[in-house]
């Protein structure tokens, strides 16, 4: 299982990578912390018929450069990587956030937790669900 | 009836002996044989004339004294003092005895010609000038000039008041004035005057006379004489019923003929002489009042039939007698013409006077009327008058200005108000041109539109420029103007009411200023939770997560302590965060309110519970509402509140399982919330320090929390207008008690200048 980790803090995807661990899923996880490059990388990809394509992006909203909300906005209105589920994680609980990602098709949206028991709870439920439930579209290397 | 043989006159000695004289010379001399002269006059002083004229008389008809055939016996009274004669007169007379001379003639004038003499004599006339001529001096002739002379001798004896009997008496069958419908000259001139001027013509004629309106009917009626009273009394017994009925039966002769003949007068407006049924004369004038015939004035005259034909004509038609009409008729004393010719003419003078005083009365009556109704008008305008004043006591005590122009923009009026605003008295500015308060001190396009729509009778709502005062000082007016119309509808004036609004412009400004530094204010608070929504929680968050990978990975290498500790290092991160996040609620409840909108309370409270219900599951607790209405306003801060409360009255319970219920009372356009519990409650000295921010009322050990929850629900509370309170007892419950306008003044929209000003 592939994930695209879009966060610019350090600590933060390293909590999510700790929380991967300490549940025993395995999981390949990429981190960038900038959006514009991974949109790019994501294009190349297409090119490569999908290789390394991830199944999920996580993505963060309060990025540097370009914002991710912006990038939710490219990812879905491009009309192959849109189905790539993306699941929001980010400190803000705000509601026009909420909305806002919802209204521009993100697949769901995660409040970061303070605790890590909470991180680790979030990060099995997050693998369970997207790689155990539901079933991906095809071109995603979950066969 | 005189007996020539006797005299009942006072006659003085030497008169008896003049006239034993004049008759021993009649006898002796026969003069009045010898007689040439045309005329015989006897001329003297009234007294003396008296006395002279009875004895001639008696000396010519006494004895065998022949008149000459065309002799006339003239005896006339003359106008005192002056005596006429001539010489073949005085010839005559002073061939007879000197004595009679001496006493007939005195003064001499200057000489008249008889023929001359004898007209004027019969012009001053006041007895009949008898004149026997033709026919020798028999009985017949005899009796008849004594006769024609008895007829008037009676004159002599009346005076004024003396009456036939009682001929004033009212009839046996009634007034017949009772039965007048019209009663104009009957009112108008009254019974007693009435009757006074029918008295003048019955004086002199002793008849009747009556007094008629226009429509037959009597205003006053007076049977004077004898026959006229025996023949109206006679004929009103032939005619049946009551008074009424006799006259329409047409048997009613006297009646009859009295009212035909004044009928006639009022319809043909002319005097009428004609004959009555009983058998004398009667003359009617019409009275005249202005140009209407408001009645008729008549009056009987001439003597009652002497000749046989007539009285048996006459006592057929009355069924009565010969004799009895015979000896009515000779009561009668007979009226010279002269006597007659006076009273039809004083009758037309009455016609005349009763007209006039008609006429009088009934401009007086009008003029009456006239005043009623002007005094009526009077009054009517009073109040309206009342109104009036009140109204332009209004204006002039306005502290607005209020003024009006002509349509050549002058000024018409210009009230205290006015002056106070502007600077110009009303002397300075009546008959100027209003434009000298206007800014520009003309005409301007605007004022030009604003003309236009006046003049088409639909002039605009209030609306605001700017003027200039007297000073020089420009200042903002609101004007409120109108048309004032004439009797015709038509537009002659506008009025202006004027108000300035310097205050209210400040005040606008003011609260534009006030509206700007808050929106300026909630903005850079904005800014500062965003930042403190991600910036400030974000190192908090890696300490907490952090501190438990800690304890999670090196468990093995801590001891007990060390994980307690680095434990208390992450709750502190972790409330430091909730912290944060309750300050960003609290301020976020008036910089993200929501505009207000219409909230259905049930469904909320039905959401709070459901939000609550691990919490409600954990404590057993039941939580009821009453009906709750629906009201203007945020319904995520509604929830809040709701989750608040609800949430705060199930922490703080007792042993007891927790009752929570919310009461609910509509009153007024206000709601009141009651949020009802049975928990530890608390002492009254703490009921307003729990809403501040930060309070707490016990430790986290015992009960968590971050003493913000009810300082936010305070705040959405005052950001709807409302209020919020607490009554309770400890260890018995609370009562957190919410009132909320069901109605929102404010649309609660916080990115519009229209904030709520708190």
């Amino acid at each position: 299982m592939k994930i695209l980790h879009v966060e610019d803090n350090l600590a933060d995807s390293d909590l999510l990578k700790e929380a991967f661990e300490s549940i025993g899923i395995e999981a390949t996880v990429q981190v960038t912390h900038d959006a514009k490059k991974a949109l790019s990388g994501l294009e190349q990809n297409l090119q490569n018929q999908g290789a390394n394509s991830p199944d999920l992006i996580v993505l963060d909203l309060n990025l540097p450069k370009m914002d991710g909300r912006e990038m939710l906005k490219r990812l879905k209105e491009h009309p192959q990587l849109r189905r790539i589920p993306v699941v929001i994680l980010s400190t803000s609980n705000l509601e026009q956030d909420i909305s806002f990602c919802y209204e521009n098709h993100c697949n769901s949206y995660i409040v970061k937790p303070i605790r890590f028991e909470e991180y680790k709870r979030i990060a099995k439920n997050m693998l369970e669900y997207w790689f155990s439930t539901v079933a991906l579209p095809s071109g995603s290397t979950n066969n | 009836m005189r007996d020539s043989t006797s005299s009942t006159h006072p006659v003085e000695n030497s008169v008896s002996e003049l006239r034993r004289g004049l008759l021993d010379a009649a006898v002796t001399t026969g003069w009045l044989k010898k007689l040439k002269a045309k005329a015989l006059f006897v001329a003297g002083k009234e007294d003396l004339f008296q006395t002279i004229s009875q004895v001639f008389v008696d000396a010519i008809f006494s004895t065998d004294v022949r008149m000459p055939r065309d002799c006339a016996v003239v005896l006339c009274e003359l106008p005192e003092g002056l005596l006429f004669e001539s010489e073949p007169c005085l010839k005559a007379i002073t061939s007879l005895n000197s004595e009679v001379c001496k006493h007939i003639c005195t003064v001499s004038d200057l000489g008249v010609d008889p023929e001359v003499l004898l007209d004027r004599a019969t012009n001053l006339m006041t007895l009949t000038c008898m004149r026997i001529k033709g026919n020798p001096p028999s009985q017949d002739l005899e009796s008849g000039a004594r006769d024609a002379l008895n007829r008037i001798q009676w004159l002599l004896q009346k005076s004024l008041g003396t009456t036939d009997g009682d001929s004033r008496a009212p009839q046996p069958y009634g007034d017949l004035a009772e039965l007048n419908d019209s009663k104009i000259i009957f009112e108008a001139v009254g019974d007693s005057l009435l009757r006074e001027i029918l008295d003048d013509g019955l004086n002199l004629l002793e008849t009747s006379a009556a007094i008629f309106e226009s429509n037959g009917d009597y205003a006053l009626s007076i049977k004077a004489s004898k026959w006229c009273r025996f023949m109206d009394e006679r004929s009103r017994q032939l005619a049946p019923g009551d008074n009424r009925e006799a006259i329409e039966s047409g048997k009613w002769h006297c009646n009859q003929s009295c009212r035909e003949t004044s009928l006639m007068a009022v319809e043909s407006g002319l005097p009428v002489d004609q004959a009555c049924n009983g058998g004398i004369r009667i003359f009617a004038v019409p009275i005249k009042a202005g140009n209407d015939i408001v009645g008729s004035i008549n009056i009987g005259y001439g003597d009652p039939p002497k000749e046989k034909e007539a009285l048996e004509a006459l006592a057929l038609k009355y069924e009565t007698t010969v004799e009895e009409l015979s000896n009515q008729a000779q009561k009668y004393h007979s009226r010279p013409p002269f006597i007659i010719e006076q009273s039809k003419k004083r009758l037309l003078s009455a016609a005349y006077l009763i007209g006039e005083i008609v006429e009088r009365r009934r401009s007086k009556m009008e003029i009456q009327k006239l005043n009623l109704m002007l005094n009526e008008r009077i009054r009517e305008l009073e109040p309206a008058e009342r109104e009036r004043l009140k109204l332009a006591d209004i204006v002039e005590q306005s502290n607005d200005a209020i003024f009006s122009i002509d349509l050549e923009s002058r000024v018409m009026s210009w009230n205290s108000g006015a002056e106070k605003i502007y600077g110009y008295s009303p002397e300075e500015i009546v008959g100027q041109s209003i434009f000298m308060i206007t800014k520009e001190e003309g005409p301007t396009q605007e004022t030009e539109e604003i003309r236009t729509m006046v003049m088409a009778g639909t002039p605009p709502k209030m609306f605001e420029t700017v003027h200039k005062r007297k000073d020089g000082v420009e200042i903002p007016v609101a004007l409120t103007i109108s048309c004032i119309r004439n009797e015709q509808d038509r537009i002659t004036e506008i009025s202006v009411i004027s108000r300035d609004i310097t205050e209210k412009r400040k005040s606008e400004e003011a609260l534009k200023k006030f509206s700007r530094d808050l929106e300026r204010s909630n903005n850079e608070l904005k800014q500062f939770a965003f930042a403190a929504a991600h910036d400030l929680q974000e190192p908090l968050r890696a300490m907490a997560n952090y501190s438990d990978l800690l304890t999670g990975r090196y468990a093995a290498m801590l001891d007990e302590r060390a994980v307690k500790y680095i434990n208390r290092i992450a709750e502190s991160s972790e409330r430091m965060q909730a912290l944060i996040q309750d300050l960003l609620h609290y301020s976020r409840v008036d910089t993200h309110g929501k505009p207000f909108a219409e909230v259905d309370l049930q469904e909320v409270f039905l959401s709070a519970t459901k939000n609550l219900r691990i919490a409600i599951e954990e404590s057993g607790a039941v939580v009821v509402a009453d009906k709750l209405p629906k009201i203007q306003a945020d319904r995520s801060q509604m929830l809040l509140l709701f989750q608040n409360l609800i949430g705060n009255a199930i922490k703080y319970r007792r042993q007891e399982t927790p009752q929570i219920s919310v009461h609910s009372k509509l009153e007024n356009g206000m709601l009141t919330l009651d949020f009802k519990d049975n928990g530890i409650g608390m002492e009254e000295e703490h009921f307003e320090r729990i809403f501040v921010i930060f309070q707490r009322l016990h430790t986290r050990d015992e009960y968590p929390g971050t003493g913000m929850g009810l300082a936010i629900c305070k705040r959405i509370v005052d950001r709807h207008d409302g209020a919020i309170w607490v009554e309770s007892k400890p260890a018995v419950g609370s009562d957190f008690f919410v009132r909320l306008p069901t109605v929102q003044k404010a649309t609660g929209d916080s990115s519009a200048n229209e904030n709520s000003a708190r």
